[in-house]
């Protein structure tokens, strides 16, 4: 058991971290980097999403990436008809909300679980993928928003003030939105799971038959907690679709599922944090790889995650804080007993 | 393995150094004056097959400018990313061109997703940007210029020779979905139709399908005269292999408004023979000119170097256009170059003369049209001075400058 | 009544396809517990060997079902031996870790040979029936699947390596007990579902283009085959090929080759809901 200081320094340290990264990137780096980390910020939300459901629900979803296409596309297809985005906001986080608590009704009430619940969430990520992959014609249009097909939606309207379309939020602001937005989030989860309900979810985890012996519907919660993450990883989408006014199918293809589950393996399964450095770091990794034209990218960046998982095998987090507690506890002035 | 401190410190280290090389390497010593030029093409993922071309090109042409003097006397120096048929990357790239690199021109985009989401962006930071990959026309910005053909252009004149040669009047057309094939296929239909034609299916292929067996069998059963294919990229090639493998190949014509050397190259000559296709540029076409074009182009890139088509020579055309203009305006500032470009600068180019076409900001060229004979792009005939008429009927940026948008018919 | 024939075989040859691409990963992942991500990969590897096998002269049937198979089952041996080895019991270290390596076989494969390659036709030509014609290469493929499914049954039921791979699989401990070494039972098992996954990169190969990246369109369809179709392998992956290939050939040729897909989609979900332990979960139980 973790030491409880160890717990609010790593609470005080993230928020710290995070304040700061907000506050000296605009400052101190150049923009196209604040451009790109507002993007990563999207992606560490939506990979909040699954270090939340997967690392402490025990629930393998392989799609997430169903909400955060979903959230984005809600917000393109109301934003665009309204041409004002307060009911786009919120309709991008309540409509993947709904489908999510449907898709766990059907699941876990159908008593479905780990590898052919992970198959099912597949399948309806790539669902989405083949159909909205095939609205490039004119007729598919919902009011004035046409879907695109492959081309996706451009030119969506960013968000802005509720009310007031003249005062939006341009691309560099979304730094900020995106950057708060991704703490809010992290400290949101925190929260909920030092709640009760965080605590039961974890218990279905550890030892779901127990949980439902003890009482709990156990089918219930898996769903409540389905859904959040769907919120979640729809505000990511939400977050994504802002960043370059821009959203199309590839959000629900089996590489981006794929990617999200390869952020959280790496930062670090059953933390909240690791996952978000996983999205940043593998984001840039990706993209700085692309700026080289020695060698392919996939062959780096497979070789990369190969030496990684045989290497770093439990992620990024865990690994520091091994390497943390190991040198704490290894300097000999130290009379420091820890409890628990 | 036991993961001892000292191991992971020097694996983090040397992750981090292998990822701070491209950083540090890539950094160019630009001369204080040079002019840079930004490029971004696809050279690997699903476009890779198109995008490979054009990278090379535009490293080709960049090569041979500065080695004739640059543009102004000044250097041009590029900034060429592979985008890697991502989006994001587009977009990501796009802006570190417009933000950190401040190119002077951009070059690039392949597919019209990728050109979509690249366009607000140069839009948005005043970039001048040239697009150079045939699409499906109406494109209506004042910023952008587009230096390849539109479908009145590619599909016009073969679309006339086939239905001449074939005495087709029974039309059975697939695409793929997406808005190329979309809009294309709405163009063909008017076109065809005006011409006395039926269409008697207009079919639409998501881009990873790769078993066309069904679409084999209605055709059969629908017996037309020609089927006309808007097929692309590579799980569509599965098409051009199972045609023949069901015994078609031969018994009814097929004219496709995409296939040039990057599909013909994955397919055997005896899969493809009789396939009509149209491009402003084949390799085969026999000129003096575009002969020295190839061998400067092998000596460059390798003799083995394989055949490049369109693509590759609309990229350099457009490279030519942008320093012609500049050359003219006598500076690179944006708004000058555009004026000096809309006074219809033109360039001779491997595959003929260009010549910007005012109003769209596209181009007016030769289309050539040729079958596949022997597993060679024959040429049999030669349009001239081709006008995008599709565009222009909806797009004038004379009288109407303040514009950004895509029109779709 | 011709239409009828031929969208008949269109169906079998569809199933057919299932079968041949989702049999490597049904022996990998229903004997091993390994979900392999580089399934794909190994597909794409059988098919560039076919091409690369002909260019150098060897005949299209040697080169098709013995060099492909062997080259990509020494892949798979290395893949085991070198990385997943490290990785049993850990799932998601081996989730990681395969597309790690489906990343890196599709850079070296770009690398090497670009994006795109001359492939090869399709053989042995077309038949007619009354007005239509197909081509017979599918009959071809329709005897290959039989023939896996086929062997596979023998091999499992009746031979003395399919008891020890079967034994191994249900109880380790035991079957070293009994002087079985389970690793490489596990290298050999791992293997075998690699040259099943070049033999169907290469049986499909001369369908259609070969590129890099070609793996992809495969793995989506092959996980849902696989796991729709349950614990047993062959049976499962036999009933769910034969039940999704149906849907989506049919709907297909009816409709639009989307609304295909999107029915084999719905189907996949509907019987996971129906049948949360797959086809073989609930039919079938405990045959192979």
């Amino acid at each position: 058991m973790k030491p409880p200081l160890w717990n609010v320094l790593g609470l005080v340290a993230v928020g710290a971290v995070g304040l700061l990264t907000l506050i000296l990137v605009p400052l101190l780096a150049p923009v196209h980097v604040q451009l790109q980390l507002t993007l990563y910020f999207s992606f560490a939300i939506l990979a909040l999403s699954l270090a939340f459901i997967w690392g402490y629900g025990g629930i393998f979803s392989f799609g997430q990436a169903t909400f955060f296409g979903l959230g984005g596309y809600t917000y393109a297809i109301i934003a665009i008809n309204m041409n004002e985005s307060t009911l786009a906001i919120v309709a991008a986080l309540l409509l993947p909300a709904v489908f999510a608590a449907v898709l766990g009704y059907f699941m876990f009430y159908g008593r479905l679980s780990s590898v052919y619940l992970a198959v099912i969430t597949l399948v309806v990520t790539l669902l989405f993928h083949t159909f909205l992959g095939h609205t490039a014609g004119f007729e598919y249009r919902i009011g004035d928003a046409a879907l695109g097909g492959y081309n996706g939606i451009p030119a969506i309207p960013p968000l802005n003030l509720p009310g007031d379309t003249s005062r939006f939020i341009g691309p560099e602001q979304m730094f900020y939105v995106s950057g708060v937005c991704l703490l809010a989030t992290y400290f949101g989860l925190r929260l909920l799971l030092g709640t009760r309900f965080g605590r039961i979810i974890v218990g279905i985890r550890e030892n779901e038959l127990r949980v439902e012996l003890l009482g709990y519907d156990v089918r219930l919660y898996k769903t409540a907690a389905f859904t959040i993450a769907a919120v979640v990883a729809a505000l990511g989408g939400l977050m994504f679709t802002n960043w370059n006014s821009f959203i199309d199918p590839h959000v629900f293809n089996l590489g981006t599922s794929a990617e999200i589950i390869i952020w959280v393996i790496v930062g670090g399964l059953g933390t909240l944090v690791g996952p978000i450095v996983g999205a940043i770091a593998l984001g840039f990794l990706a993209v700085e790889l692309g700026t080289q034209q020695r060698f392919d990218v996939n062959l780096i960046l497979g070789a990369i995650l190969v030496v990684f998982v045989l290497v770093v095998p439990q992620g990024i987090v865990p690994m520091t804080r091994r390497l943390l507690t190991e040198w704490w506890e290894a300097a000999p002035s130290r009379e420091h007993r820890f409890e628990g | 393995m036991r993961i001892t401190r000292r191991r992971f410190l020097h694996t983090a280290s040397a992750v981090a150094g292998g990822m701070a090389m491209p950083a540090i390497t890539s950094r160019r010593l630009h001369a204080a004056d040079a002019i840079k030029v930004g490029a971004m093409h696809d050279r690997t993922g699903s476009h890779g097959i198109y995008g490979k071309e054009m990278d090379d090109g535009i490293k080709f042409v960049v090569d041979e400018i500065n080695k004739s003097g640059g543009v102004l006397s000044r250097e041009l120096a590029l900034t060429a990313y592979d985008t890697q048929s991502n989006m994001q990357n587009y977009a990501q790239y796009a802006q570190r061109l417009a933000t950190d690199t401040k190119a002077d021109v951009v070059f690039g985009g392949i597919s019209s997703a990728s050109r979509e989401t690249v366009r607000p962006i140069l839009d948005r930071y005043k970039i001048l940007y040239f697009y150079n990959t045939f699409y499906e026309g109406g494109v209506c910005d004042k910023n952008v210029f587009v230096g390849a053909e539109t479908p009145a252009q590619m599909i016009g004149p073969a679309l006339t020779y086939s239905l001449d040669k074939f005495k087709a009047k029974k039309l059975y057309t697939i695409w793929a979905d997406y808005n190329y094939g979309q809009i294309c296929s709405r163009w063909l239909k008017k076109f065809a139709e005006d011409k006395g034609c039926e269409i008697v299916a207009m079919e639409y292929y998501p881009l990873d399908v790769t078993d066309f067996s069904s679409t084999i069998t209605k055709i059969q059963q629908a017996k037309p005269d020609l089927v006309v294919s808007g097929l692309v990229g590579g799980s569509h090639i599965g098409f051009y292999r199972q045609w023949p493998a069901a015994g078609m190949l031969g018994k009814i014509p097929v004219y496709s408004t995409v296939f040039g050397p990057w599909e013909k190259s994955a397919l055997k000559a005896s899969e493809i023979e009789g396939l009509v296709t149209s491009f402003h540029y084949f390799q085969t076409i026999d000129t003096p000119e575009n002969k020295a074009f190839l061998s400067e182009w092998r000596a460059k890139l390798g003799q083995d170097y394989p055949e490049i088509g369109t693509l590759a020579v609309c990229t350099y055309n457009a490279v030519h256009l942008w320093k012609k203009a500049a050359e003219q305006a006598g500076t690179i500032e944006r708004e000058k170059v555009i004026a000096a470009l809309e006074t219809g600068v033109s360039f001779d180019g491997p595959g003929g003369k260009v010549m910007v076409h005012p109003p769209t900001h596209h181009l007016v060229l030769s289309t050539v049209t040729a079958v596949v004979t022997d597993g060679q792009f024959k040429i049999i005939q030669k349009n001239e001075n081709v006008e995008p008429q599709d565009t222009a009927v909806l797009c004038d940026l004379i009288k109407n400058p303040n514009q950004a948008k895509q029109y779709q018919p | 009544m011709d239409t009828a024939a031929v969208v008949f075989i269109q169906v079998l040859s569809t199933v057919s396809s299932l079968v041949l691409f989702s049999s490597g990963l049904a022996v990998i992942f229903g004997m091993m517990r390994v979900i392999n991500l580089a399934h794909g990969e190994l597909l794409m590897l059988g098919a560039y060997s076919l091409l690369v096998a002909i260019k150098v002269g060897v005949n299209l049937w040697v080169a098709m079902l013995v060099i492909s198979p062997l080259f990509v089952a020494i892949v798979g041996i290395l893949m085991e031996r070198l990385v997943v080895r490290h990785l049993y019991g850990r799932m998601m270290d081996t989730l990681l870790a395969t597309w790690g390596l489906s990343l890196f076989i599709t850079g070296i494969m770009t690398t090497f040979f670009g994006n795109t390659m001359e492939g090869i036709s399709t053989p042995l030509g077309s038949f007619r029936i009354g007005n239509l014609t197909e081509s017979t290469y599918k009959f071809f493929i329709i005897g290959m699947a039989s023939a896996v499914l086929a062997s596979g049954y023998l091999i499992l039921k009746h031979s003395r390596w399919g008891l020890i791979a079967r034994g191994t699989m249900d109880n380790p401990i035991q079957a070293s007990a009994l002087g079985v070494s389970p690793s490489a039972v596990y290298t050999v098992t791992f293997g075998i579902g690699a040259a099943l996954s070049g033999l169907a990169g290469a049986v499909l190969a001369p369908l259609s283009g070969v590129l890099p990246t070609m793996g992809v369109a495969y793995i989506g369809k092959a996980f849902i085959t696989v796991i729709g179709g349950g614990e047993a392998m062959l049976a499962g992956t036999g009933s769910a090929s034969i039940l999704f290939g149906t849907i989506n050939q049919i709907v297909t040729y009816f409709s639009s080759s989307v609304i295909g897909e999107v029915a084999l989609l719905v189907s996949a979900v509907v019987l996971l809901r129906v049948l949360p332990q797959g086809i073989t979960g609930q039919f079938f139980r405990r045959s192979l």
